[in-house]
């Protein structure tokens, strides 16, 4: 009787499921991989599109009035052998891939040190003006690149830089960035004050505290830092369009060789669908393979950034 | 005394060579080509030369005057605002639920973490391409194959759907805006650094409390995640405005003029070389942007009440 008249005792209720409780930890397992699987068919989608067609023979993949299956009906790796098939079009590739290893180099090196330059003077020196400069750096964030490229391609131009890699590289090497420089401030925030402290007391020069003390406990950050430098140099494609002519081919990176080459209106194999996602794929290679090396770099360093501020 | 005044002149001048690559590339960079873009914005009919002569009798704010009497800025200012006001907030919130997703340590985590980042992993230029096949305004692109085997045609030609190009603006915008949904992994490396920063702390006491859920998302992720949330708004409201010349990639005629953004009027003006004699009109439109740009920016900088720091009390 005194269960029924508690109605908070429902006796019945844990066997009304059909499942035990394994088969329901089971079972919400399922439904939660489900749910995470969705999304990816959306996103793997475009990745699934780049692999097939360069799988495509090239019959099948101008073959657009019969309407173009997801994959191919016969995979080939005809447009594989295409590709690097004639010796010009392998020079062309070696010295696009060349001079995009200079400008990835560049930015690699050049902006996480300059950054990190810059960071460490705003944080641990107390030169005049350093707050004023370090509010007129942040605020040049909001400026429009579009606003800055029309008079820096003039100067450069007028410096005859125009058509050579001197545009995409020696910039890299001049701040690095006021982002990155407010990154790297965070993370050098963050370490005690007492290991500097006594460094000085142990007579130890600036350019030691620098490199041997600072740096190595920001590492994650820099690395962070170099994987994106990394990112955006290998991808970029406007900033070498603007300044490389169709006519300069050996300061071509890689980017701009596969765009002369098949990509734009005027080239040979632009209506080769199957030799130009060959190039997709070959591009995507080194990104793909830094961003599962570094991931969790990726995630680490920016965590640590944040846990102390 | 003197050794004071020494270390202080020390300490200036390691200052200042440690910023001098910034300084160089803040004059150089962008405060001279800042100035010259002003200076050039109040000149027609300019073109750049090596030695560049300036028609004094041309100097004056005609540019702006004729930007602002020109519809076709107008039309341009209203699809850059709506582009912004539509896709920021729709990347945000769907970039932040996936990487909350994402955030949790399960088994295959970092896979889906992987699998979430592709469509950002493909280079740029071939990215392009697929994006046009998929969205080809014809029977072979893959979205109008899959709505003819639905049985699904425009309505009005009884052909395939026409998405970049298509005369009505709400298409082609709502196909640009679609697009940009590949990319809402983009930034999850950034989020999920800030939802694994939250204190674990937080969460065990809200759940020893019976909290639920929701309340919990509402209540602690999302007030701990406001700063990198405002970092994000920030940035993609920046980029959001300076949208431009990318959409050539995807449609030559900029979609029938439906996607003619602010950015695309400015950089098809100061084009081919940037020869053309309308260097001075396109200046003056960038500057127009960069006051949008900027007084947005301040606006949100100056009405952030929702941004809460540790320690800030």
């Amino acid at each position: 009787m005194r269960y029924i008249s508690n109605p908070a005792y429902q006796p019945k209720s844990r066997h009304k499921s059909a499942f035990s409780p394994r088969e329901r930890i089971v079972f919400g397992n399922i439904l939660k991989y489900f749910l995470y699987c969705l999304p990816v068919i959306f996103f793997a989608f475009p990745f699934v599109v780049l692999i097939s067609r360069s799988f495509f023979s090239f019959n099948e993949s101008v073959g657009y009035t019969e309407g173009l299956g997801l994959f191919p009906k016969d995979w080939t790796i005809e447009s594989y052998i295409e590709a690097f098939s004639n010796e010009e079009i392998r020079n062309g590739f070696l010295n696009g891939f060349k001079n995009t290893m200079i400008v990835v180099a560049c930015n690699v090196i050049g902006v996480p040190l300059t950054a990190f330059m810059a960071a460490y003077a705003f944080t641990k020196i107390k030169f005049k003006f350093r707050k004023v400069i370090f509010t007129v750096a942040l605020g040049t964030i909001m400026i429009p690149g579009i606003l800055l490229m029309i008079p820096v391609y003039q100067m450069f131009w007028k410096m005859g830089w125009t058509n050579t890699l001197l545009p995409i590289t020696i910039p890299c090497f001049f701040g690095g960035g006021i982002l990155n420089i407010f990154m790297i401030m965070q993370f050098i925030r963050s370490i005690p004050k007492e290991i500097d402290e006594a460094a000085i007391l142990d007579g130890a020069s600036l350019p030691t505290r620098m490199f041997k003390l600072t740096l190595p406990l920001i590492k994650p950050i820099i690395i962070y830092m170099m994987v994106t430098a990394f990112f955006g140099a290998w991808n970029d494609f406007s900033g070498p369009l603007m300044y490389i002519k169709s006519n300069a081919s050996e300061a071509f990176t890689l980017n701009l060789y596969i765009y002369y080459e098949y990509l734009s209106e005027s080239s040979y194999v632009t209506a080769r669908p199957n030799v130009q996602m060959v190039f997709g794929v070959i591009m995507m290679i080194p990104m793909l393979i830094i961003f599962i090396f570094f991931q969790k770099q990726l995630i680490n360093g920016l965590t640590f950034g944040a846990v102390k501020e | 005394m003197t050794l004071r005044i020494k270390n202080k002149i020390k300490e200036n001048l390691v200052g200042y060579l440690l910023i001098l690559p910034l300084l160089v590339s803040l004059t150089v960079f962008t405060i001279y080509p800042l100035g010259l873009a002003l200076f050039q914005s109040f000149f027609t009919d300019l073109t750049i030369k090596r030695y560049m002569n300036y028609d004094w009798s041309t100097f004056g704010f005609q540019n702006y005057i004729n930007a602002f009497q020109d519809e076709g800025f107008w039309h341009s200012l209203r699809l850059t605002f709506t582009y912004a006001g539509i896709t920021v907030p729709l990347m945000l919130t769907l970039s932040f639920l996936a990487s909350y997703a994402l955030s949790k340590d399960f088994k295959g985590a970092r896979v889906f973490r992987v699998l979430y980042y592709l469509p950002c992993l493909i280079p740029g230029i071939v990215s392009a391409i697929i994006y046009s096949y998929i969205y080809a305004g014809e029977a072979y692109g893959f979205i109008n194959s899959l709505l003819y085997s639905l049985h699904i045609r425009d309505f009005l030609s009884e052909d395939a759907i026409v998405f970049f190009d298509n005369e009505l603006e709400v298409v082609a915008m709502t196909s640009f805006i679609s697009m940009g949904l590949f990319g809402i992994g983009g930034s999850s490396p950034f989020w999920i650094a800030g939802f694994k920063a939250i204190p674990r702390s937080y969460y065990e006491a809200a759940e020893l409390d019976g909290i639920s859920k929701p309340r919990i998302f509402f209540k602690i992720t999302i007030p701990m995640m406001s700063k990198y949330i405002f970092y994000q708004v920030i940035s993609a409201f920046i980029g959001a405005f300076q949208i431009g010349q990318g959409v050539l990639q995807y449609t030559q005629t900029a979609g029938n003029g439906n996607l003619n953004f602010l950015g695309l009027v400015i950089y098809n003006t100061a084009e081919a070389n940037f020869g053309s004699p309308n260097i001075g009109y396109a200046s003056a439109l960038s500057y127009i942007l960069f006051v949008i740009i900027g007084g947005l920016t301040i606006i949100l900088f100056k009405y952030n009440k929702f941004v809460y720091y540790e320690g800030d009390n």
